[in-house]
């Protein structure tokens, strides 16, 4: 079932001619209703709505000031004052914690925002027109694919010097190319589909095929590796705040915290338990639902 | 036709590997002296001996004629031929590799396989949940805990040092089974999800079916038909973790205090020397593309249908 934005001379195929008592299977329907009935699907959904409120409010939420330090109360454990405890400089761990949320959102959003950008569109393109251009592309991703990973991004971050910007822009790269891959693969099957002729024959340009009637129907296995896409960035900028090429201080980050904490770690393991679960909610949550959105966009007649 | 491909796209890797350098911003002279002032005629004839003077693409060749002669020129830190360094903390690496690899293929596809056999039941959930919490568990937080626990809390757990092989084989391996789960679990975990969606979707082809209506017991049936079939898209997997693995070497090495190569490719980014990131970063990028193609060979020859 393929989705046109506008009309191609004939009535929209959402709204069909058909009355309202008989519903309509349309695929985002289905696409609701299979999410819904993933359990595992809403506890993450429940689980990113909960991240993402604590990543907007967290100004509000907070009980001490992130950055503020407190000699006196160097390293406590857990108390009624201090939730989670404090580190060296006797900040409050819970409300960096908070506005960690804020750091791993933005770079992990961002970083995939970009990547989206870039690598749908580079995708679009290699699919669409086909032959030497597609082949050059994908020679060029061959060569991003050879490195492993992480590695890319480290040296890339350390190279260019740390800070948010060069993190998002690495990983949105890196990431960019892997859903070029993905996109061209489906804009390879879509633009044999007969609806394309179709338009093209009614003498549509090609910039217009591609992005009003390719892209919607592109964009679904994407979406779904956006979500993964979204945790993987949470693990690889805590990482690399770990290795204390991410985020730097004062910037409160969870990778950063656990880096603090390696050295304490005798005199005030808390300090490196809770970033870690933190980090483990992040990642869990988004991706339980890539899993509840690759199994609803699956077109599984028989199984669950 | 595939072996074509690899060189070029090979070529393209140590280009990039060579740029590195090249792309540092500000004066990579300077960078690379520290804190030392020169004076302009030191400057220059640092210049000189490092070939910086010459067109970058002469640069290039230069540097690539010696790479593939193994000399990887020297360390600018300590002064040590970078390929000595390389080769002498390989086999940490290599051994660390061969641990993570052992429990990925093996506990992975047994409990992929497992949870296939007893879909629906309680193991099958355990499974998959422990899996599920395999790849969202950072492995250096895993790494901390480990450590943590092992000083504070159990000291009966396998003592995390290294230990050289040729010293002490069975304390070596003590130290280095525990980091080589933690490398190995993200891929664990994903090979296990894996094996069992694969299992799972060649449980309902037809051919199964015709094997139970022929008679044949269910153990048959699992090991003779399914497995070689349903293990083809997971070996695939296994050879794109294997690359995660290489990028997990760095974390992994940090918090265990290995003397392997990430700690190596780390201490060089710490100090601005690039003839050791160059290098390690070409022969890591290389065993990956190796592996790879590897792979792709292995798939090509267990699926017959695949032709290249």
């Amino acid at each position: 079932m393929y989705r046109h934005k506008g009309k191609i001379g004939m009535r929209d195929t959402k709204e069909s001619a058909v009355k309202d008592e008989e519903k309509i299977l349309r695929p985002s329907l289905l696409i609701w209703r299979g999410f819904k009935r993933d359990k595992a699907a809403i506890v993450g959904s429940l689980m990113v709505l909960f991240i993402l409120t604590v990543a907007v409010f967290c100004p509000l939420l907070v009980p001490h000031d992130p950055l503020k330090t407190s000699p006196k109360d160097q390293l406590r454990p857990p108390s009624s004052e201090f939730r989670l405890g404090t580190d060296r400089f006797g900040r409050d761990q819970l409300s960096r914690l908070m506005y960690g949320t804020r750091t791993s959102m933005l770079i992990s959003f961002g970083s995939v925002g970009i990547a989206l950008l870039v690598g749908v569109f580079v995708g679009l393109v290699s699919g669409y027109y086909g032959r030497l251009v597609d082949s050059i592309i994908m020679r060029l991703l061959d060569v991003v694919f050879a490195f492993p990973a992480f590695l890319l991004a480290l040296v890339v971050v350390a190279i260019a010097g740390p800070s948010v910007i060069n993190l998002l822009f690495t990983i949105g790269f890196i990431f960019s190319a892997q859903v070029a891959r993905v996109t061209r693969g489906t804009v390879l099957s879509v633009k044999e589909k007969d609806f394309v002729e179709g338009v093209r024959s009614v003498g549509a340009k090609d910039a217009s095929i591609m992005f009003y009637f390719i892209l919607p129907n592109v964009m679904a296995p994407v979406i779904v590796q956006a979500t993964f896409f979204l945790s993987l960035a949470i693990q690889t900028e805590a990482a690399l705040s770990f290795l204390g090429l991410g985020t730097q201080p004062p910037t409160p980050s969870w990778g950063l915290m656990l880096n603090e904490s390696q050295r304490f770690m005798e005199l005030a393991p808390w300090l490196a338990i809770f970033p870690g679960i933190a980090i483990i909610f992040g990642v869990l949550a988004f991706n339980l639902i890539g899993d509840g959105l690759r199994n609803a966009l699956d077109p599984r007649m028989s199984q669950r | 036709m595939r072996l074509l491909l690899y060189i070029p796209v090979l070529l393209g890797v140590s280009i990039i590997c060579f740029s590195f350098i090249h792309l540092v911003p500000g004066n990579i002279v300077q960078i690379m002296a520290g804190e030392v002032a020169m004076s302009p005629e030191q400057e220059a004839a640092l210049i000189v001996e490092m070939g910086l003077d010459k067109p970058v693409y002469i640069q290039y060749l230069v540097w690539l004629s010696r790479v593939v002669r193994g000399d990887f020129g020297k360390s600018y830190a300590s002064g040590l031929p970078v390929m000595d360094q390389i080769l002498r903390r390989l086999p940490v690496n290599f051994e660390l590799m061969i641990i993570a690899f052992a429990f990925v293929v093996i506990v992975g596809i047994f409990f992929g396989m497992l949870s296939a056999a007893f879909q629906y039941t309680g193991y099958d959930y355990g499974i998959r949940v422990l899996a599920i919490l395999g790849y969202c568990i950072p492995n250096f937080w895993l790494a901390t805990i480990f450590v943590l626990l092992g000083s504070l809390v159990f000291p009966w757990l396998p003592v995390l040092e290294y230990i050289p092989f040729s010293e002490n084989p069975w304390g070596n391996l003590e130290g280095m089974i525990i980091p080589g789960f933690v490398l190995g679990l993200a891929a664990l975990a994903y090979v296990i999800r894996m094996t069992r969606s694969s299992f799972l979707e060649q449980m309902r082809q037809d051919y199964v079916r015709t094997a139970r209506a022929k008679g044949l017991t269910e153990k048959l049936v699992f090991f003779r038909h399914l497995t070689k079939n349903s293990l083809i898209p997971v070996v695939t997997i296994i050879g794109l973790q294997i690359g995660s693995m290489i990028g997990g070497f760095v974390l992994t090495e940090e918090v265990f205090v290995l003397p392997g190569v990430g700690r190596l490719l780390l201490e060089g980014i710490m100090k601005r020397d690039f003839n050791i990131i160059q290098a390690i970063i070409l022969l890591l990028s290389a065993i990956y593309l190796t592996v790879n193609l590897l792979v792709d060979i292995l798939y090509a020859w267990l699926d017959p249908r695949i032709k290249y």
